[in-house]
């Protein structure tokens, strides 16, 4: 059996070699056109295709995202655009407009077509409806739960994709217009301003029924499936997608890694997680993960824990500080992206190093002279780490 | 020729709407059809069957839920109650209706709505190249590309002339959940007078919560009366009244205006205005473009 795909996010191509680098089998990313998101840092044509370069010297795959809601005007060049996928190695189209997926299987046929989550697949009759488009795989819809999943991929030839971690759209996808409505910004063309965050007044025949205090609000907690990846192996899911095209490269990192050594320790076991280490992978995912969390559908509709009242953060346990640059003899040379001080405990984790922690002796800033605190973003700083770390590790302070 | 759709709060109301020379009626049932005027049984429905077409009116039925896998059993049994009582024409949300309409050999009655979405011709073409009788073009895109859609297409295309636009469409209990988390007790299903206002705004976005999760609604009421025409000159067939939230006047005089139009006979819409002037009637999005980003 083919092993299941993790499939990340990236919004630009740093964080596209960080998810591939940090064990994402597939990276999926937006180009400056034809897709959603369009305030996350999207890719032209030439940043796509060193993507695609990078993914291919590590085994992994690019897949882009055309997933708007076209109006009649917005199809100007996207014949062009879905060659020069094509050419420049795109494994697979996200797409959400049946036209377009029909385009793209004429004009550019060695692209993979996967059905959006865009189009609510919540059961697999549905999927027949497409079945003139011959897509190669569908994402389904988030408000599907563990048993529906496990239905729909028992009754169908077709792969399928399933969200495991990330934002939610608390409305089906594609089915919302609260953005267009109140900012004129278009949801289905990358416009969403996320109006389903804002804070209401709710009322019933004109007396207030909303709580001043904490208001009527429709946020969604983030998507967190740690404990359902051995239900979507088992269910013969094809890919397990996390969202966040516009999260850090921190994000990406932690992220990713935790469900990599996941999903390979399910694999490796052949056996359903313990409760202890389900514990640990959300312990790992908290130290990047600045909102609140839920399972979203797998377990059902959602009830009240499954949305954020008032609050929206959830506080992160730790802080990414620095970047691995170089290491010799004496010192490792880290990039500073945030504070910390001389006598702080620091974690070292990358691609190739699990969480290993160092006390910081001393620091030498630039000029070689002692500092008692690095605090200049993107200053290279010299710091003693007593054991082998890599170029591009990530450096983090945690809170005891 | 034109088809002009009201939706219905009382079976008595088939007559009313008859007389504004409505040419069809649009219902459902609670299960299987969301955001309705009123939900109506099976019974019910079979009798606006009944009644609708002793009036020569065509009946169009809502279906427009999302279904999961184990429902579906259910709505096949209530596409052959629909095609028992040979209603016109279904609505159709979620694909798979599509599928069990076509095992029933009924597919050619069946309009796509997925109140969003068709947005273009190309789309709309896919669509309609099923066989199915036509698409509901999405209400957030400009009269102008209503009528480059419909001028392009080959089938028949509609869109809400008159009523609040459905914005959204939860599975969730929005509502159910929000008091869960106050710890208070409120019963908010189908409740037709709950409205929200953006902390910072002051338009009063009806919303609902029912069987099928939890729809919001614009906040104010598209009328169509200066596009109608023009519409439907450009090929647009099925003209929709929507009247959830408001009463069998409102849509009486609105059907009355549209139909006048429709038929070359004069009408002012300053009438409507004049005597709704509480009502938030606005051209919605025919005259006013979305933006693509901030």
């Amino acid at each position: 059996m083919e092993k299941i795909e993790l499939l990340a996010p990236a919004g630009d191509l740093e964080k596209a070699k960080t998810a591939i680098l940090y064990g994402a089998d597939a990276v999926y990313l937006g180009g400056k056109k034809f897709s959603l998101r369009s305030r996350a840092s999207n890719f032209d044509i030439e940043d796509i295709k060193a993507a695609c370069d990078f993914a291919k010297k590590h085994n992994s795959s690019i897949h882009v995202t055309v997933n708007i809601i076209p109006h009649e005007s917005d199809f100007e060049g996207l014949k062009e655009y879905l060659k020069a996928l094509e050419e420049i190695g795109v494994k697979a189209i996200i797409v959400a407009s049946p036209s377009i997926a029909v385009l793209a299987k004429e004009v550019a046929s060695k692209l993979e077509v996967h059905l959006s989550t865009q189009l609510s697949i919540t059961n697999a009759k549905s999927v027949d409806y497409f079945n003139d488009i011959n897509p190669d795989r569908v994402v389904l819809a988030r408000e599907c739960t563990i048993d529906n999943i496990k239905h729909i991929t028992k009754h169908l030839n077709i792969k399928t994709e399933a969200f495991i971690h990330g934002g939610m759209c608390v409305n089906y996808s594609g089915r919302c217009t609260l953005s267009n409505a109140m900012t004129l910004r278009d949801a289905n063309r990358g416009g969403c301003a996320q109006s389903c965050r804002w804070k209401y007044h709710l009322y019933d025949a004109d007396v207030k029924i909303s709580d001043d205090d904490i208001l009527f609000s429709m946020s969604s907690k983030d998507l967190m499936a740690v404990d359902k990846i051995y239900d979507m192996i088992e269910a013969n899911v094809s890919s397990l997608k996390i969202e966040g095209r516009m999260k850090s490269n921190y994000y990406i990192a932690t992220v990713v890694k935790t469900y990599r050594k996941l999903i390979d320790e399910i694999y490796e076991t052949k056996s359903r997680p313990s409760d202890d280490r389900i514990k640990y992978y959300e312990k790992e995912i908290s130290k990047a993960e600045n909102r609140l969390t839920s399972s979203g559908f797998y377990n059902g509709i959602p009830t009240a824990s499954g949305h954020l009242y008032g609050i929206n953060g959830a506080g992160v346990t730790h802080d990414f500080v620095g970047l691995v640059l170089d290491q010799n003899n004496d010192y490792t040379f880290i990039q500073t992206r945030n504070v910390y001080s001389v006598n702080d405990e620091l974690e070292v984790f990358g691609p190739n190093i699990d969480n290993k922690r160092f006390i910081v002796k001393s620091i030498l800033d630039e000029a070689d002279e002692n500092v008692k605190i690095a605090n200049r973003p993107m200053s290279i700083m010299k710091v003693h780490i007593p054991f082998k770390v890599n170029k591009g590790d990530m450096i983090r302070r945690f809170y005891p | 020729m034109y088809e002009l759709l009201s939706t219905i709060f009382d079976i008595s109301d088939i007559v009313k709407i008859k007389k504004a020379n409505a040419t069809g009626i649009i219902i459902g049932d609670k299960f299987n059809g969301s955001r309705l005027s009123k939900p109506f049984n099976n019974e019910e429905i079979a009798n606006a069957v009944k009644v609708a077409f002793e009036n020569n009116l065509k009946v169009y039925i809502k279906m427009n839920k999302m279904y999961d896998d184990e429902e579906l059993e259910s709505a096949l049994d209530y596409l052959k109650f629909l095609k028992n009582l040979n209603v016109s024409n279904i609505f159709y949300n979620d694909p798979s209706v599509f599928v069990l309409a076509k095992s029933l050999g009924i597919e050619d009655r069946l309009v796509y709505d997925p109140d969003t979405i068709v947005t273009n011709s190309y789309d709309a073409n896919y669509h309609l190249k099923k066989g199915i009788y036509g698409v509901i073009l999405s209400k957030e895109i400009t009269k102008e590309e209503m009528i480059m859609i419909s001028n392009k297409v080959s089938g028949n295309t509609g869109v809400i002339v008159h009523g609040y636009l459905n914005m959204s469409y939860s599975k969730r209990k929005l509502i159910k959940n929000y008091f869960e988390y106050l710890n208070k007790e409120y019963d908010a299903n189908n409740k037709r007078s709950l409205y929200l206002i953006e902390q910072t705004r002051i338009g009063k976005m009806p919303i609902i919560e029912d069987e099928q999760g939890t729809m919001i609604f614009t906040d104010y009421v598209q009328e169509s009366f200066d596009e109608i025409v023009e519409l439907y000159n450009n090929n647009v067939k099925i003209f929709i009244v929507d009247g959830i939230f408001l009463d069998i006047e409102k849509v009486i005089d609105a059907l009355i205006g549209y139909s006048s139009l429709l038929n070359n006979i004069s009408y002012d819409k300053n009438d409507y205005y004049n005597k709704y002037k509480d009502l938030p009637l606005s051209t919605g999005y025919m005259e006013k473009a979305t933006n693509l980003v901030k």
